[in-house]
């Protein structure tokens, strides 16, 4: 049962705990190939680190338009050509890192890692800045040139080159902040698409999360609370199986396969008066007595060669040295995979049983011997009664009648006394080779007396050349004679009777019909059965013990045989009798 | 029949059956003689030297076994046989007495007189 419980459960399990597994690695494959993309997409959309750099630059320019504008005032408003002079080289510095920038920008510059513009739109941005810077340049020079040339003098009101590269500066100021609008514009472009990425990739992700919950969180959920609850099945069955066999007054031991103890239940505890760590290891030959040793290791060995044995009678002794007699139960303890790997033995407590059935069997003997005695007496002072000359014919009549009588008494304790000993096995049997058709032979010689006072035809076919049987001469013969003996008592005078023994495969089949009352249907079944008779047998007051069939039975199954009976009421019955030839037997 | 008739001694304990069986001994051309328990048995043995006697098994005081083994075990009486006639029909006890020696082991229920006579002539006439 447990055995079962867990296989079924073991074998469900594989396939769900084999997709759970593919399922999660796909999803844990999915989120790493998602981050791997995630820092890609980064790494390649990242807001450019020149951005920063090329609006800082573009700044520059407007400060320097304006540096250039102030120099170029200052130097034609200075009060001294050394101030003059200063405000002169600040606007040639300031022309010259103006246009080193514009350069820069225009056309990139590896050193500080900033790339070529190449945005047509922002080309021709450059292009308007690039005009202005001229216009503005080409204003702060006229004005720097009037400085030299005239010092110190004052500027004439109107057309004055400073209102003209005021409005230059203006112009180029506007230019040059579109440009910085620009960058800035670019640089904010480029963090709204990376922040877009991002969040397309964490939404991802968490639909990955989200389908990783519902088709490998949950099922695995599921699927370990199914197995919990199996387990826990299996878990009450055991311990429910445990709860029997420790409550069991059976001694149940579980062995190795060599028979040595590994548990060793309550109710061996009690039986044996040993606990179970005294067993433990121990091997169970140790509780037997002698006499059983041999027997017990024999039927262990069959256990372990896998053939089926039948409950063994043993002998034990308890802790107390008292005698204890066992029906032993073995049988092999195997894995789901059929590998055998322990053994199990219960012994039962049968001391009562065969104290009883020693008693039976002694009071048997007692009352049989009790029995034959006075009967061997009545039996031989009537055959002497019957040789008296002085005897008259009626008196003689009446002790035929009276010898009669008592060998049918005798017979029915020697049937007794048989069927105690067979029952018992302690009857002596010899078993040899028989010749079934010599037996018959001599049997039919022997009943020829009365086959004749009943003017009986009996036919006796042999058939074929027929192999030997083994079985006990004298029992045997027994059988034999009582089925005849009852086909003669049962067949009516002037009837007939038909024996046949023929081969029938690795058998010998010995048949008798008889042409008598027969056998209804409703007690064909008990036939065989001890002290039945039918009954309509006793409508026609034949003598019968009810032990004859008993007794053919338990003679022919000790041999390996078979009796069976075909009849129909009215029209006589057929006793087959099946034994196993003796090369089959041997 | 010139020949002296077979000296049969019969050790029997139960007073019909010994009875009855000298009665038809007798009457088929034995010479009888009885003891009527195991220690008289003995006796008789070793006073009469029958030619064969029938030995009861069951009897008091000194069994039928008992009795087997003095025979068997005194020269001068060991080669006189002993059929055992007993109402046991215990394994046990046939193979006993055949070890100790007796020629064969009949149970009285299941026999006549007259088969008893048959078969002790014959026997006697093969070892004589």
């Amino acid at each position: 049962m447990p055995t079962v419980l867990l296989r079924r459960a073991s074998r469900a399990d594989d396939l769900p705990q084999r997709h759970l597994t593919i399922r999660y690695i796909a999803a844990l494959s999915t989120i790493a190939v998602l981050a791997i993309l995630g820092y890609g997409v980064e790494r390649i959309r990242r807001p450019r680190a020149s951005d920063a750099q090329l609006i800082v630059m573009a700044a520059r320019q407007r400060m320097l338009g304006q540096q250039i504008t102030k120099a170029a005032l200052a130097a034609v408003s200075a009060t001294s050509s050394a101030q003059r002079d200063h405000y002169l080289t600040e606007l040639e510095d300031s022309t010259d890192m103006l246009r080193d920038s514009h350069e820069v920008l225009r056309f990139g510059d590896e050193e500080q890692s900033i790339p070529a513009e190449d945005d047509p739109e922002t080309l021709e941005m450059y292009e308007r800045v690039e005009a202005h810077l001229n216009a503005l340049l080409a204003e702060a020079r006229t004005l720097a040139q009037s400085a030299r040339e005239a010092p110190l003098a004052p500027l004439p009101p109107s057309g004055d080159p400073r209102t003209r590269l005021l409005a230059a500066e203006t112009i180029f100021m506007e230019s040059a902040n579109d440009l910085v609008r620009r960058y800035a514009d670019t640089a904010s472009a480029h963090v709204r698409s990376s922040d877009d990425i991002q969040l397309t990739l964490t939404v991802a992700l968490l639909g990955v999360l989200l389908l990783q919950g519902a088709f490998v969180f949950a099922p695995a959920v599921r699927h370990v609370r199914t197995t919990i609850l199996a387990l826990k099945d299996t878990q009450a069955t055991l311990a429910r199986l445990a709860a029997i066999v420790e409550s069991s007054g059976d001694a149940i031991a579980g062995t190795s396969l060599t028979g040595d103890v590994q548990t060793w239940n309550r109710g061996a505890e009690l039986m044996f008066g040993r606990t179970a760590a005294e067993m433990s290891g121990k091997s169970i030959a140790s509780v037997l007595r002698p006499q059983s040793v041999d027997l017990v290791h024999e039927s262990l060995a069959r256990v372990r060669a896998g053939e089926p044995v039948a409950p063994l009678d043993a002998v034990a002794t308890d802790a107390h040295g008292k005698r204890i007699d066992l029906s032993l139960m073995m049988s092999p303890i195997s894995t789901a995979d059929g590998a055998m790997t322990s053994l199990s033995i219960i012994g039962r407590d049968i001391t009562d049983r065969v104290q009883a059935q020693k008693m039976k069997s002694e009071f048997v003997s007692f009352v049989s011997h009790q029995l034959r005695t006075p009967l061997a007496g009545i039996k031989w002072m009537l055959e002497l009664a019957a040789e008296s000359p002085d005897l008259s014919s009626t008196a003689g009549e009446y002790v035929a009648d009276a010898r009669a009588s008592a060998d049918r008494l005798i017979d029915l304790v020697n049937d007794l006394l048989d069927v105690s000993r067979l029952e018992e096995g302690r009857l002596t049997i010899a078993p040899q080779k028989v010749h079934l058709d010599e037996m018959t032979r001599s049997l039919i010689a022997e009943l020829d007396g009365l086959v004749q006072q009943k003017s009986i035809t009996l036919v006796y076919v042999s058939r074929g050349d027929l192999p030997e049987v083994i079985v006990d001469p004298q029992l045997m013969r027994q059988a034999l004679a009582n089925l005849m003996s009852n086909a003669i008592k049962y067949t009516p005078a002037g009837g007939h009777i038909d024996l046949v023994l023929e081969h029938d495969g690795d058998a010998v089949r010995w048949r008798i019909r008889d042409s008598g009352i027969g056998i209804p249907t409703s007690s064909q079944a008990r036939l065989f059965e001890k002290f039945y008779r039918a009954d309509n047998a006793l409508i026609i007051h034949t003598e019968g013990t009810g032990l004859g069939l008993y007794l053919v039975r338990l003679i022919v199954t000790q041999f390996g045989g078979g009796i069976r009976c075909e009849s129909e009421e009215g029209k006589g019955a057929t006793f087959v009798v099946t034994l196993p030839a003796a090369e089959v037997a041997a | 029949m010139n020949t002296p008739p077979h000296r049969v001694l019969i050790i029997e304990d139960d007073r019909f059956l010994r009875r009855a069986c000298e009665a038809s001994l007798q009457k088929q051309g034995f010479a009888v003689t009885t003891a009527i328990d195991g220690e008289a048995g003995i006796e008789a043995v070793k006073r009469e030297r029958p030619d064969l006697v029938l030995l009861d098994l069951l009897m008091p005081k000194v069994s039928g076994v008992e009795v087997l083994r003095a025979v068997k075990e005194d020269a001068d009486t060991r080669a006189i046989p002993v059929v055992i006639l007993s109402n046991s029909s215990r394994a046990e006890d046939r193979s006993e007495v055949m070890t100790l020696g007796a020629v064969s082991y009949l149970v009285k229920a299941n026999l006549s007189l007259r088969e008893l006579g048959a078969y002790l002539t014959g026997l006697l006439e093969k070892t004589t």
